[in-house]
């Protein structure tokens, strides 16, 4: 099952988060700030980041620019969830290189659907139903 | 003005033999007593005894040109008003959003556990959704407040209270919130302050936020409210004045200067770190401004953060409900926040082999802008440096195994890392070897550290500072007409203020580097005379050529005995025929950047 790296300093958002995408039968890992993200980028091969913008040390922006930078992480889907949800947040996040952008809060169907889509289990899954 | 002559009342550029037609135009005169008035002047021009000469109406129009001065600033201060509004708004959204996440979410998967019947966790993710709900009421409850003081409608009830009585209460509120933390809580109150006139609950509220955030960014430390008497000299007025210090993390000038902004904690992520709704601060000074006082904040990064209310003894209530004045900061005309998720921290990679360094520079570093990771080899160290592009590196030079002359090469050598900035760390004095390899400082252990802290303050800026390409002299070494001038049409077309020279062998090269050192040198190895490498070498000797950036054009590959004595000394290697015009000037470009970033103007 492919892995996705939960990056989110807000303790009770991302055991949340871990718990959803769990039970939807994603293996996670967790990073809590932006250095810790870079790091598992590389170390915990993730086939998808959920990716906070409001990050400490080093902000999902900053974080996410040097992972897409990354000739051997560049390919990883990159999903900013953040609770900045204006048109120009999502502009921003898609113009620094995310896949896709979720606002917070969260609607996880759509966000399940998303992850299922760029990690390429949207389609087995359809034809498995 | 009598006694000026004509000449500041003729119209512009005109002479009356030239002129036709009736000239309209507006003057600003200074008057003889100082004063500065702005005239409207209509000059007709007309023949007097058969000499052309000009009629001129002058018309007064200071005071419509006052008017549209105001009127202008009228308008810029509601732009600015309706831009700090709509930031406000962004904020307020990104805080209620964030903790609506957690009470959604939370709500969901106890509607799971619920369905599927497993009860284990449902009283704890319960109890996630009930703090965050009361968050996000003391949010609403701080907002209230705020709206309620903007638009005049927050009442003051002054009455008589022992402020003793007070700050005890205060303080045994706060007793169990800075145990927590293992901080010391210590009231100390000059004996001549006994009673006070004033809102009794408005200075609770003023003094429990205060001393809640200093426990709050204190840990293992002492938060101390002081409360003293003071009497005014001229007006013999009491006030009375609460000092709330710290031995917390403290702040920057840059964070204080965004304090008492609503929802910026000094740090957006100490928000998530520490909690708060990031209203208290901006509420507790307005609340000191009704009261007719004031609240004032000095800190220190590492060392602790000292707030000092002061408040009249006795309130003056006809100062207090009137609604708030243009001039007095209301939320709407606070100074402008920064763009959400800009508040972060530089990262800085330190690598040293002995854990006393490691230690000591951690600590000696500690400031709230600065995040330090550190590694304890070379490999390591270049291993972080690739994951974590930092925008400084730290460096030890001896070090067992991988030495820190091997590190600096790797560095420089690789793409990735090229353009950090690195300190070296060394006893052995050995600037020169250091420099040729790119390092962008020297400092000797035993480290000073004040040194090392102002380097680190320098190159950091200087690297996030944009480059001034303006003015750039480029050099280019290339005996070949054909490639000399296709360098120079690439040069000029993509890099416009750049002053770009040519000369075509290594002597006069070397000639002009002494007399004026470029910022770039495009070097062809094979040229006449003295050859590329040598002139490198030569370079390299010269007071201001150890940095240089240089971008090697040649047309050949190199022996592996050239490219050993290149790689060590050039910025970049480009083969003739293969490189394209954009290629070129975005290496020129870069190794400009570089040498911004290695040697940044002192400030």
């Amino acid at each position: 099952m492919p892995r996705i790296l939960i990056v989110e300093d807000d303790a009770a958002i991302r055991e949340m988060l871990a718990r959803r995408l769990s039970m939807a039968g994603y293996e996670t890992v967790s990073a809590e700030d932006g250095v810790r993200a870079l790091l598992a980028s590389v170390q915990a091969a993730p086939d998808l980041i959920l990716m906070d913008m409001g990050l400490p040390i080093l902000n999902g922006w900053q974080a996410t620019e040097r992972i897409k930078k990354r000739p051997e992480t560049r390919h990883i889907p990159i999903i900013a969830l953040t609770a900045y949800a204006l048109n120009e947040d999502r502009y921003r996040a898609m113009n620094i290189g995310c896949d896709d952008f979720e606002a917070k809060p969260i609607d996880f169907d759509r966000l399940l659907q998303k992850i299922a889509r760029l990690t390429g289990t949207y389609e087995q899954r359809e034809a498995a139903s | 003005m009598i006694g000026t002559g004509a000449a500041p009342f003729l119209p512009p550029a005109l002479h009356p033999e030239t002129a036709e037609g009736i000239t309209r135009y507006e003057r600003d005169l200074t008057l003889a007593d100082g004063t500065g008035i702005s005239l409207e002047l209509v000059a007709a021009p007309f023949l007097a005894e058969g000499k052309p000469a000009w009629q001129v109406v002058a018309h007064n129009i200071t005071a419509r040109k006052q008017t549209e001065e105001a009127l202008r600033q009228a308008k810029e201060w509601a732009e600015e008003a309706n831009r700090t509004k709509s930031r406000f708004l962004a904020n307020m959204s990104h805080e209620l959003r964030t903790l609506l996440t957690t009470i959604i979410g939370y709500a969901d998967l106890i509607t799971i556990s619920v369905q599927s019947g497993e009860f284990d966790r449902v009283a704890s993710d319960i109890a996630r959704v009930r703090d965050a709900g009361k968050h996000l009421l003391a949010i609403i409850n701080d907002l209230l407040d705020l709206s309620k003081i903007e638009a005049g409608r927050m009442e003051i009830h002054g009455k008589r209270f022992s402020v003793r009585a007070l700050a005890e209460e205060v303080i045994a509120s706060m007793r169990v919130f800075a145990q927590k933390r293992n901080n010391d809580l210590t009231l100390n109150i000059d004996p001549t302050v006994e009673m006070m006139h004033s809102d009794d609950m408005r200075v609770r509220q003023i003094l429990y936020n205060l001393l809640h955030n200093a426990c709050k960014f204190t840990e293992n430390g002492a938060v101390t409210l002081d409360i003293a008497r003071v009497v005014s000299d001229d007006d013999h007025a009491a006030h009375l004045v609460f000092t709330i210090s710290d031995t917390g993390i403290g702040m920057t000038a840059d964070q204080i200067a965004s304090l008492f902004r609503e929802f910026t904690q000094a740090d957006s992520s100490t928000t998530r770190k520490y909690g708060g709704t990031g209203l208290g601060l901006a509420l507790s000074r307005r609340l000191a401004h009704l009261l007719g006082g004031e609240i004032t904040v000095t800190s220190q990064p590492g060392v602790g953060t000292t707030f000092v209310v002061t408040l009249p003894e006795h309130l003056v209530l006809a100062a207090a409900p009137e609604p708030t004045p243009v001039d007095a900061t209301p939320i709407s005309a606070t100074p402008p926040a920064p763009e959400p998720g800009e508040h972060t921290r530089r990262l800085v990679l330190l690598i040293d082999d002995d854990p006393a360094v490691r230690d000591l520079l951690l600590r000696m570093l500690e400031r709230p802008d600065l995040h330090i990771e550190t590694a304890v080899d070379g490999a390591s160290g270049l291993e972080l440096a690739r994951l974590l592009t930092p925008d400084l590196i730290i460096l030890d030079i001896l070090m067992p195994e991988m030495d820190g002359w091997t590190v600096l090469r790797e560095l420089k050598a690789s793409n990735d890392t090229a353009a950090i900035p690195v300190i070296l760390l060394t006893i052995a004095d050995d600037r020169e070897h250091g420099m040729l390899l790119g390092a962008a400082e020297m400092i000797h252990k035993p480290a000073d550290l004040d040194r090392l802290d102002q380097r680190i303050r320098t190159l950091i800026r200087g690297r996030s500072a944009q480059v001034e390409a303006a003015n750039r002299q480029i050099l280019i070494v290339e005996d070949d007409e054909t490639v000399r001038q296709y360098l120079r049409r690439t040069l000029e077309r993509e890099c416009e203020d750049w002053v770009i020279m040519e000369v075509t062998d290594g002597q006069t090269a070397l000639e002009h580097c002494t007399t004026a050192m470029p910022d770039v040198i495009v070097l062809d190895l094979m040229i006449p005379g003295i050859d590329g490498l040598q002139f490198i070498e030569a370079l390299r000797t010269l007071p201001d050529g150890c940095s240089t950036p240089i971008i090697v054009v040649i047309a050949q590959d190199l022996t592996a005995d050239e490219r050993e004595r290149l790689c060590h000394s050039v910025t970049r290697i480009l083969y003739k025929g293969s490189f394209h015009c954009h290629e070129f000037a975005r290496e020129v470009r870069a190794a400009i950047a570089t040498y911004a970033q290695l040697y940044p103007l002192e400030v």
